[in-house]
């Protein structure tokens, strides 16, 4: 830990945190969603819970929600819009929300251990 | 950093940048950006009334990522695919040659592709009377301007019919298609969506695969139908001179019992290597039939 009164954010890190579980972040943003959501609101949503300093590109969710959906995490379904082009909704399966249970206490597993480690650091 | 004003332009730059990928997937990639751009647009614009559209569309090129950017984002997901078509291509590579050459009668993948190519004859047949019977209706119907709404509405049918075409591919041979079905990129009034629906090469290019499932249709069908029964046939040629010995019915050529000792294993032999040869074909034949579905019905 930086000891700096300021300690400068190490952009480069964040985002690969970030990279190594967008998977479960948008698993996890359909999992909350009563409504089936389309790649835009998804994004959205993940902007206004990012309180991180990554800038996410949200061209780069879609390839892995659409990975999600040929391991049958999502469900998607293709709906006309009033103007523009048709919009792909993501729903989230059953084997979604069991991957998502499992892929949570993994989390919850990893960060406990991480945190542990960094309070060590701090106690020794 | 290039200032994108229109969707096009960006997405022409996003095609150029996922070359060499496989057309399904640089497919997805580009109604993805599509869809979200012209939604985001559209949001910063009500947001912002006095915004003009192209700043709007720049702005949301700036969230959406470059398409360096994001094409290395489907590229990474291209990879997966890819890595498992790798590992079947290498299984292949290290299996035995009796294997390469008898495994295909327990790959479920064989008795797909014949079945699709056997399903092309009654398909082919369906698209055909519907298509030439939609043309000639509105070609008759062209003096009214009722024959043109008929045939804009047999041309809008040719998207969804295309689309199940493509899904039906996916399905049996295995080969990726895009997710969405194709759609009129235009927007505005009615006359500037026909516009655009003549002048999109897919729609021209869906048709003629349409007309082409027809003859095709009936050459695999004859083909396969034909060496499946011979391969049968000889492969049953024993059963069949049992059958004539105990009912005295006399089937085929009448042989010596000398002769037929030699004969009868020999064709039921040349039956098993006909059905074998025959199975190999159609995988073959299903394969580049993929082939030509996926470049005439993809093209963008």
């Amino acid at each position: 830990m930086s000891k700096k009164a300021e300690p400068k954010r190490d952009e480069k890190f964040e985002k690969e945190l970030i990279t190594g579980l967008i998977s479960l972040i948008l698993l996890a943003i359909t999992n909350n969603s009563r409504e089936p959501m389309y790649g835009y609101q998804i994004a959205k949503q993940m902007e206004i819970g990012n309180k991180t300093n990554v800038e996410l590109k949200q061209g780069t969710i879609y390839p892995v929600l659409r990975t999600m959906e040929k391991k049958g995490l999502l469900k998607s379904e293709i709906k006309a819009s009033g103007s523009g082009p048709p919009r792909k909704y993501y729903r989230i399966t059953r084997k979604g929300q069991d991957k998502l249970e499992v892929w949570i206490r993994a989390w919850e597993d990893t960060s406990g251990f991480v945190n542990s480690v960094l309070r060590g650091d701090r106690d020794g | 950093m290039v200032e994108y004003t229109k969707i096009r332009d960006y997405v022409k730059d996003l095609k150029r940048e996922l070359g060499g990928v496989d057309e399904a997937i640089v497919s997805d990639a580009l109604d993805d950006a599509e869809e979200h751009l012209s939604l985001m647009a559209d949001e910063i614009m009500a947001s912002d009334g006095d915004l003009k559209r192209e700043l709007a569309i720049s702005r949301a090129v700036r969230d959406y990522g470059t398409p360096k950017e994001v094409a290395s984002a489907y590229i990474d997901l291209g990879d997966e695919v890819r890595e498992k078509e790798e590992k079947i291509k290498k299984r292949r590579e290290t299996r035995s040659l009796l294997c390469d050459i008898f495994c295909v009668y327990g790959e479920g993948r064989t008795y797909l592709s014949l079945l699709y190519l056997l399903l092309m004859f009654p398909l082919g047949i369906i698209y055909f009377t519907y298509l030439v019977t939609m043309i000639s209706v509105s070609m008759s119907l062209a003096i009214f301007i009722f024959g043109f709404i008929v045939f804009g509405l047999f041309l809008m049918s040719n998207y969804g019919l295309a689309y199940l075409h493509s899904r039906l591919t996916e399905m049996m041979l295995g080969i990726r298609m895009p997710k969405k079905p194709r759609k009129l990129r235009a927007k505005g009034t009615i006359w500037q969506r026909i516009k655009a629906m003549f002048s999109d090469p897919r729609m021209y290019s869906s048709v003629a695969y349409m007309f082409l499932m027809f003859p095709l249709g009936i050459i695999y069908f004859t083909v396969f139908v034909t060496l499946i029964a011979i391969a049968i046939a000889l492969m049953l040629s024993p059963f069949t001179a049992m059958v004539s010995d105990m009912w005295g019915v006399p089937i085929g050529i009448p042989m010596p019992t000398p002769a037929r000792l030699v004969i009868l294993p020999l064709s039921v032999m040349i039956g098993f290597v006909l059905l074998t040869w025959t199975l190999h074909l159609s995988n073959i034949t299903a394969y580049y039939h993929g082939k030509l579905t996926k470049a005439l019905m993809l093209k963008r």
